[in-house]
């Protein structure tokens, strides 16, 4: 076998010797081989030991491996370095490796920086487009939820950090309890139906969103330990107005505004605001640690809200009614499922003997959520001047609605 | 508690009085305060097979009966069971590991070109195909019903797991000059599962009862600490996801006997493709089959023995498997096909 011109430039590029290419032309060994091992620049020891396997095992299924391993689409010769925290996301997004293009065009699990090189299956994703889900903290977000990970079960205090409660106490804890529980795993439901949507060019939102599954998770099982340890229970199940703003999301954005944005800095602020309200130093440590997971997620949706506005066509547009749907949401649950807000009154009030000084405490907190949601907005210049006025009514009167709900339940 | 009076309209203290259990008890104890150990009163899933409201609540809680309906929720248990899932997941999360700093990357030495290539083909393939493994649960998270949400939440922990192998593999084909290979075919055509427990089969049982034997080898493949590293921890994730697939299969089987011949016929189409097709296959798979005889021979000098070593591996795929059928109660002896009955040496 004669190896073409191209093989044998090749090889003695990689440095071998006449004698060896003379060894190999006269071996069982195809250009193809030859070629793909020459790209590799093996040195001559090795070929000379794979001449004498191919000598030795010429039946063995390997001697006729084509070596296409050698023969990759992608680019070679990068070394990531790592950081002071170690090999993070962000440090290996080096070279091609770290373009992330406006429009993703591979429709398979091929990941970024290579291509396929054979056969496509195509996969069902239907998100292609950066600006509907990039952000540019997602990299580091990830990395962070694993470096701040907890463990409920064995890093709570949960044979010293509580203590018996007034009856009316307890319940309202466990209340809490219940409600945040319970949007946990839906919080789980949604983000996990759309992973599945987003392809794999921009993986570190889909490995970023992995963490708030897992976030979320968590915070279903501590809030439920919590509920259940010390004699109270769960309570009711909050009404889900909620759940159907995140769901009636269309898009990927849809949902994160209602999710992540407007959802998340109510729900984080409520949680560092624990100290005003938790009986407990369990209940305090909880809320804190939830408090930090709930922010990352708030980041991530403030960021991601960042990128659509400036690169989506028509975002201005689009964006306003995305707002208005996924507050109003909110407003209904706010007015209509009155579980939550009476729980924070009697907490807040220290008790049910003066339940007037919980509703005063709760429409500081209402404003201090509607601020933050706001300073959030604005700390990206995206300005929100027409809200829906049921948040800002929330704060006149937190108790809005709650006769109208309270009948509904009567009646029932 | 009595009825609270208060002079504050607009409020209703009702749900002080909800009808829920009060006054468990509980004792922590070497593992802590686990979901095992709140298992209790109308808290726990032991005594119901069906989920027994259509509203969104945590089981044990009262209902709001306003609360809107959810319709893909399956109300059946044995659908998406397993007795194993507060365990797995109270494990997951005490297993977590994190790709930057648990590895040791620092033990990374330049290695011959051969074995470079060879684990950065192998490594992008892996990391091509993890989070399929994350796409796949993160759908029927939503079929899950609440009042077996400590599936939905073990599911949860997998996502996290895939999420980090994804990113574990991309980072060892980026931090040696190897780069990545050409992607193979991937994974995605486990997108099209339909039902849980198919899922599970496709995904647990034999994806990465499969993946994980070859994890479990990385003692073989491996040229520094940190590819060792590596391969355990991902093998130690890999467990946990197995366990489960095993356990509800069991459990499936065990409740539901006459959906043995369906989870049959599943295995029949999956071994299939198993044994027929080079793509599906991290041991036959062109570009993954070279890789491993490479790394786990040493070098393209010796392919030999690194034939031998996949050959192996191989075997020990389907040694492993066929004795996860026999724990779940699937006895397949009459069914496998000839292939899988040549690997098992049972083809006499």
């Amino acid at each position: 076998m004669e190896l073409s011109t191209m093989t044998k430039v090749r090889a003695k590029k990689a440095g071998w010797s006449e004698d060896l290419i003379e060894r190999i032309e006269a071996s069982a060994a195809t250009d193809q081989q030859v070629e793909n091992l020459a790209r590799g620049e093996l040195s001559e020891a090795k070929i000379s030991g794979w001449l004498e396997f191919m000598e030795n095992h010429p039946d063995n299924p390997f001697s006729s491996a084509p070596f296409n391993i050698f023969k990759t689409p992608a680019e070679i010769g990068l070394k990531a370095t790592p950081g002071p925290d170690g090999l993070r996301l962000r440090d290996i997004n080096i070279g091609s490796y770290g373009v992330v293009p406006d429009q993703w065009a591979l429709p398979n699990d091929a990941p970024r920086g290579t291509e396929s090189t054979g056969q496509i299956m195509a996969a069902g994703y239907s998100i292609f487009d950066k600006a509907e889900v990039w952000s540019e903290n997602a990299v580091d977000l990830y990395e962070d939820a694993i470096k701040d990970r907890w463990i409920p079960a064995t890093e709570l205090d949960w044979e010293n950090g509580l203590a018996e409660l007034p009856e009316e106490m307890e319940r309202s804890v466990g209340q809490i309890c219940t409600i945040y529980s319970n949007n946990g795993l839906v919080e789980q439901k949604i983000i996990g139906r759309w992973l599945e949507e987003i392809s794999y060019g921009f993986h570190e939102v889909k490995l970023f969103l992995a963490t708030q599954v897992y976030d979320a998770g968590r915070k279903v099982e501590v809030l439920r330990k919590r509920a259940l340890i010390n004699g109270g229970g769960l309570g009711q199940a909050p009404l889900g107005q909620i759940y159907r703003g995140w769901y009636q999301g269309l898009t990927f954005t849809d949902m994160i505004i209602a999710l992540d944005v407007v959802y998340k800095s109510y729900e984080v602020t409520l949680f560092e605001s624990a100290s005003e309200w938790a009986q407990t130093d369990v209940e305090r440590d909880i809320f804190a640690l939830i408090a930090k997971d709930s922010r990352r997620h708030l980041d991530y949706g403030i960021a991601h809200l960042d990128w659509y506005t400036r690169y989506k066509p028509e975002a201005d547009k689009r964006l306003n009614i995305q707002f208005l749907r996924a507050e109003a949401a909110m407003v209904q649950e706010m007015r209509l499922s009155t579980t939550e807000r009476e729980a924070l009154i009697v907490l807040l009030a220290g008790g049910v003997e003066n339940l007037q000084a919980g509703v005063d405490k709760l429409k500081t907190l209402r404003q201090r959520q509607y601020d933050s949601y706001m300073e959030n907005l604005a700390s990206i210049n995206f300005d929100r001047p027409a809200a829906h006025p049921g948040l800002v009514g929330q704060i006149k009167d937190p108790l809005e609605g709650g006769i109208v709900a309270v009948r509904a339940v009567a009646q029932n | 508690m009595a009825t609270i009076q208060h002079d504050v309209p607009g409020i209703n203290l009702d749900w002080l009085n909800v009808d829920t259990d009060q006054g468990m008890e509980i004792e922590t104890g070497r593992k802590g305060l686990t979901l095992e150990t709140i298992n209790q009163l109308t808290y726990g899933v032991d005594d119901r097979d069906e989920a027994r409201q259509r509203q969104w609540a945590p089981r044990g809680a009262a209902a709001d009966p306003r609360s809107p309906s959810n319709s893909v929720q399956h109300l059946n248990k044995a659908d998406v069971w397993t007795e194993s899932a507060m365990l797995l997941y109270e494990e997951a999360l005490q297993r977590q590991w994190s790709s930057a700093r648990d590895i040791p990357w620092d033990t990374i030495e330049e290695l011959p070109p051969d074995l470079e290539h060879a684990m950065c083909t192998l490594c992008t393939f892996l990391t091509q195909v993890e989070f399929i493994a994350g796409d796949v649960p993160g759908r029927f998270m939503e079929q899950i019903h609440p009042e077996f949400f400590e599936s939905q939440l073990f599911l949860g922990t997998q996502l996290m797991d895939e999420a980090r192998h994804l990113d574990v593999f991309r980072k060892r084909t980026l931090i040696n000059g190897g780069g990545m290979s050409g992607a193979g075919l991937g994974a995605v055509q486990l997108l099209g599962s339909d039902d849980f427990t198919e899922m599970t089969a496709l995904l647990h049982l034999v994806g990465e009862g499969f993946v994980q034997t070859l994890f479990r080898m990385g003692e073989l493949i491996s040229q520094n600490e940190a590819e060792k590293r590596m391969f355990r921890l991902s093998a130690q994730d890999e467990s946990r996801h197995l366990a489960f697939g095993v356990t509800h299969l069991k459990y499936t089987v065990e409740t539901e006997p006459w959906r043995k011949e369906e989870l049959h016929h599943i295995l029949d189409m999956q071994e299939a493709l198993l044994t027929q097709s080079q793509q599906t296959s991290l041991t036959t798979n062109p570009l993954t089959g070279e890789a491993l005889a490479i790394l786990s021979g040493g070098g393209i000098e010796h392919l030999d023995e690194g034939y031998n070593m996949v050959m192996l591996m191989r075997r020990k795929q389907f040694i492993e498997y066929a004795h996860r059928l026999e724990v779940i109660g699937l006895d397949r002896h009459d069914r496998f096909a000839p292939e899988v009955l040549s690997l098992l040496g049972e083809d006499n």
